[in-house]
């Protein structure tokens, strides 16, 4: 899997492809803002009930493969 | 004195651990090899800690999180057109000159120059530069005094927007004169501690962060990357370790003690290191932590270099 970097750094783009690397990376940040709304949502209440109780949340059990 | 900080009893665990963060790093081992990366992919890298990376970016605040994406937005222009005409450069210091008072006057706090060195690089990182300038940008001590609260990691981000700007800023302004130039931040491909140290910005303190006598350990570091033909500033001595040796500040107030007072062999360097197993668990509780960052003696505002004479002075008695 390409790192960061990898994926949206380009050197000496041309126009198209510097277009092409802003949708993408758009989407990218969209997906992660997207699963933070979501995803994440789930996840804080899960975690902020695992901090007034003391079982421990489970990483696996809320972050799969 | 440990402060009202998170407990060091994790709210979460894992089920099957990852491999230790230690043993990748190399710790106890003699022999000289590249850093393995480990944590912070950015998000897009599969990693040993992927898991628990993720999870800190799903837990961070609102703000934390915003900052960070709009960061990632302006970092599409870390690289970019690069001019036909070629500059000449008939001087290595005017040049050497010109480009830290473009970086200074786009923000930067202190900067320096290495030459690239395969210390800065991953295990099978490819990066084919032949300079480093290297940028330090200072966060706010009053917003960094809350540290473990969303106002000290909303400080962080900010200070990573900062840089940002003014590493892509010398970036661009390096392609203008025709030769490459990458912006490296908040980053997942290079190394940039080693490089700092190489450009003569500090030495690596027992927290195992650079020490500059300007900000103390208080601040975020930015590379680029270039071909630029540059003059290399030298490693420099400013007693980091005369005090390090004797000083305990964050090996008392690390919640968790995963700082050491003695230096460890890690990959067959006899150096400063913190615990990984110990340190980024609690650094995913408590909003990127930063204790140790906000505790050391090198970090009060101003003290810097009279710390670092006084030490000197102390050493040559």
């Amino acid at each position: 899997m390409k790192s960061f970097e990898e994926q949206f750094y380009i050197e000496n783009p041309t126009k198209l492809q510097a277009l092409q690397r802003d949708v993408l990376l758009l989407l990218w940040l969209l997906k992660r803002a997207f699963m933070w709304a979501s995803k994440g949502a789930l996840i804080r209440l899960a975690y902020n009930k695992a901090k007034t109780t003391s079982t421990p949340l489970v990483i696996e059990d809320v972050i799969k493969d | 004195m440990k402060k009202n900080f998170p407990s060091p009893e994790l709210p979460f665990a894992y089920r099957d651990l990852p491999l230790s963060g230690n043993v990748i790093n190399g710790l106890g081992e003699s022999k000289k090899r590249a850093a393995t990366q480990i944590f912070h992919g950015s998000g897009a890298r599969e990693l040993e800690w992927s898991k628990l990376e993720l999870f800190f970016g799903l837990i961070n605040p609102f703000k934390v999180s915003l900052l960070n994406l709009i960061n990632r937005w302006m970092l599409r222009n870390a690289d970019g057109p690069i001019s036909k005409n070629k500059r000449a450069i008939h001087s290595l210091t005017a040049i050497t000159e010109e480009v830290k008072a473009i970086a200074m006057n786009s923000g930067a706090g202190s900067v320096g120059v290495s030459p690239m060195i395969k210390e800065a690089l991953y295990k099978e990182g490819v990066i084919n530069y032949k300079n480093a300038i290297v940028i330090l940008y200072p966060m706010d001590g009053e917003e960094m005094a809350h540290v473990t609260t969303d106002r000290a990691g909303t400080e962080t981000m900010r200070a990573y927007m900062e840089i940002s700007k003014t590493a892509i800023e010398l970036s661009k302004r390096i392609r203008a004169m025709g030769f490459r130039a990458r912006a490296y931040c908040e980053g997942a491909d290079l190394l940039h501690i080693p490089l700092a140290i190489n450009a003569g910005l500090g030495q690596l303190g027992k927290h195992g962060s650079l020490i500059c006598r300007e900000f103390g350990s208080s601040m975020r570091i930015a590379t680029v990357l270039t071909d630029l033909p540059l003059h290399h500033d030298s490693p420099i001595d400013i007693a980091v370790d005369d005090l390090c040796i004797g000083c305990r500040r964050c090996t008392i107030d690390c919640p968790v003690d995963a700082i050491t007072d003695q230096k460890q062999m890690v990959r067959g360097d006899h150096k400063w290191y913190v615990d990984f197993d110990k340190c980024v668990p609690y650094f995913t509780e408590a909003v990127g932590c930063g204790i140790c960052i906000e505790v050391c003696p090198w970090s009060k505002p101003d003290r810097g270099f009279s710390l670092s004479e006084k030490l000197l002075q102390k050493r040559n008695k």
